[in-house]
């Protein structure tokens, strides 16, 4: 018999993430922390990475929601204040 | 992502617990090259040399993915027959149900064979054309075609008139204020309770009485299994793989009710969000929880601060957030009484929001002293959401009175309300 597929297809042409940076030193980094503990954990060190660089970079910390896509606001911010961006995500 | 689109490159950090959600999302949103880190799970109670070794790994290696030297993984959108969309198979129901099975396709239960003629009679009572989609499904972002939501409404074993319910269903869900992405991704165990309004109850015999939120009734059963397998196919949300609830529960293969508007003393819930009496039309909401508040006696406040105790406990995530929309099912009967006793539908619930309240004191004895940052702390005390219109009330059930539902919500959703369009018949 035949039976039709009941998943999705993706049709959505793919986009390609931005160019990379050639170094991070100097520039400044957005943190978007979730609020998650293993997210401060990794902050923490994170900060003494980029501080210890040669030229170390200016890292920005900014929270977003645990459960939910963080506001076009602060998306409009980090974009016109950083260079970069690490993300916390999930748990 | 968003970050990405505005040119800045970015890395998500992860653990592993969540790289496939991630993955998904990524090639659901059209960026498969999206960089992503991928840590151990459970970081946060590492002992320290052990956490130390892994946010430094995580953090050179995000540094190497935002400039450029880290050989990225590139997420490969899976070849498979979803675009094809039909498929020959042997005619057995054994059969099916195991390649159903085999390809992870449906919640566990046998189902019904989406042939091309029981997809083809969908269509009678929609007034919309087979391609038309209807909305992206979170967290795959898959596209909800009328024809793909018949395919899982025929699997889930609904008969044609329950499709303009199902459709409306997937409208309310895929509301940016649903947070659908959340409620399939959480660790929660959350499933979205569809509350059907208006004639469609009748026409298509959604029980609205006796047992209401068990078994028993095809329309309930059915309409609300739909809904699971389009989460399930067109979101992607597999247990263990996207769909991260510990422990999921029983409401997630399917959670349907009708409302009991003509034994109701107050206005029916998709009156008071803003629809006619005449309209059909269904409200999902993001329930996480169904607690039986036993409910005795003839003094009805007490019906009343019996529930709103059954709500209130620390680990509830209506609290947990601050920002839930607490659902409580009243009998018929029980309406009545609160009617008589004066108590409108908005007076309840002013008593529900007031009764429901933890003492800050006993939720950090209880917390070892953890204060969760969502805490909606109101002098001294913790409430289960923003204001008393935030509580939801739906009259259903019994005509007794010994029983109230206690729903507690994921916190941060917001319940979507859609008409229903199309035709319905009677019950055949």
């Amino acid at each position: 018999m035949k039976v039709l597929d009941p998943t999705y297809s993706l049709t959505r042409p793919p986009v390609a993430p931005s160019a990379p940076l050639n170094s991070l030193g100097g520039k400044r980094v957005s943190f978007l922390d979730n609020g998650w503990a293993s997210a401060g954990a990794i902050f923490t060190r994170l900060e003494a990475m980029l501080s210890n660089q040669k030229t170390p970079s200016r890292l920005l910390r900014k929270s977003i929601p645990l459960t939910g896509a963080a506001p076009p606001e602060l998306l409009d911010e980090v974009a016109g204040a950083c260079d970069a961006a690490i993300v916390a995500l999930g748990n | 992502m968003e970050l990405e689109k505005r040119g800045i490159p970015s890395v998500e950090l992860v653990t592993s617990s969540f790289v496939k959600e991630a993955e998904l999302v990524a090639k659901g949103r059209g960026m498969p090259g999206l960089r992503l880190v991928v840590l151990p799970a459970n970081v946060e109670v590492m002992a320290e040399a052990e956490l130390e070794a892994a946010a430094s790994e995580a953090i050179q290696q995000a540094i190497n993915a935002i400039t450029g030297k880290a050989q990225q993984k590139r997420i490969v959108a899976k070849k498979g027959s979803g675009a094809g969309g039909i498929l020959d198979i042997p005619d057995s129901p054994d059969r099916f149900y195991a390649l159903v099975c085999e390809k992870r396709w449906g919640d566990g239960l046998p189902v019904v064979p989406p042939t091309p003629a029981r997809v083809g009679r969908m269509f009678k009572y929609v007034d919309r054309a087979p391609d038309e989609v209807v909305a992206d499904v979170a967290p795959a972002f898959g596209e909800a075609t009328i024809r793909k939501i018949a395919v899982n409404a025929v699997m889930a074993g609904c008969l044609p008139q329950h499709m303009p319910v199902v459709v409306a269903a997937v409208e309310a869900m895929a509301a940016p204020e649903f947070n659908l992405n959340g409620i399939q991704a959480t660790t929660n165990p959350v499933a979205p309770l569809l509350i059907v309004n208006g004639p469609a109850r009748r026409d298509l015999d959604v029980n609205c009485s006796w047992g209401c939120l068990g078994l028993g009734w095809r329309a309930n059963a059915t309409i609300g299994r739909a809904i699971r397998l389009v989460l399930i196919n067109l979101g992607g949300a597999l247990p263990g793989d996207i769909d991260m609830a510990f422990l999921g529960m029983p409401a997630k293969y399917s959670f349907c009710l009708g409302e009991d508007e003509e034994g109701s003393a107050w206005e029916p819930l998709h009156v008071e969000r803003g629809f006619s009496k005449e309209d059909s039309a269904v409200t999902v909401a993001g329930v996480q929880d169904m607690r039986n508040a036993a409910v005795s006696g003839t003094d009805v406040l007490s019906w009343l601060r019996v529930a709103a105790d059954s709500l209130a406990t620390v680990g509830n995530n209506d609290f947990w957030l601050g920002t839930g929309e607490p659902l409580f099912v009243i009998t018929p009967a029980q309406s009545k009484a609160l009617a008589r006793a004066g108590l409108s539908k908005a007076d309840v619930k002013r008593f529900l929001f007031e009764h429901s309240r933890l003492s800050l004191e006993k939720c950090l004895a209880l917390t070892g002293g953890k204060r969760e940052p969502g805490w909606r702390i109101v002098n001294g005390k913790l409430a289960p959401c923003e204001k008393p219109e935030d509580i939801m009330i739906v009259v259903a059930g019994a005509p007794e009175t010994l029983h109230m539902m206690v729903m507690p919500t994921w916190g941060d959703t917001r319940a979507q309300t859609v008409a229903v369009r199309g035709k319905s018949k009677p019950h055949v």
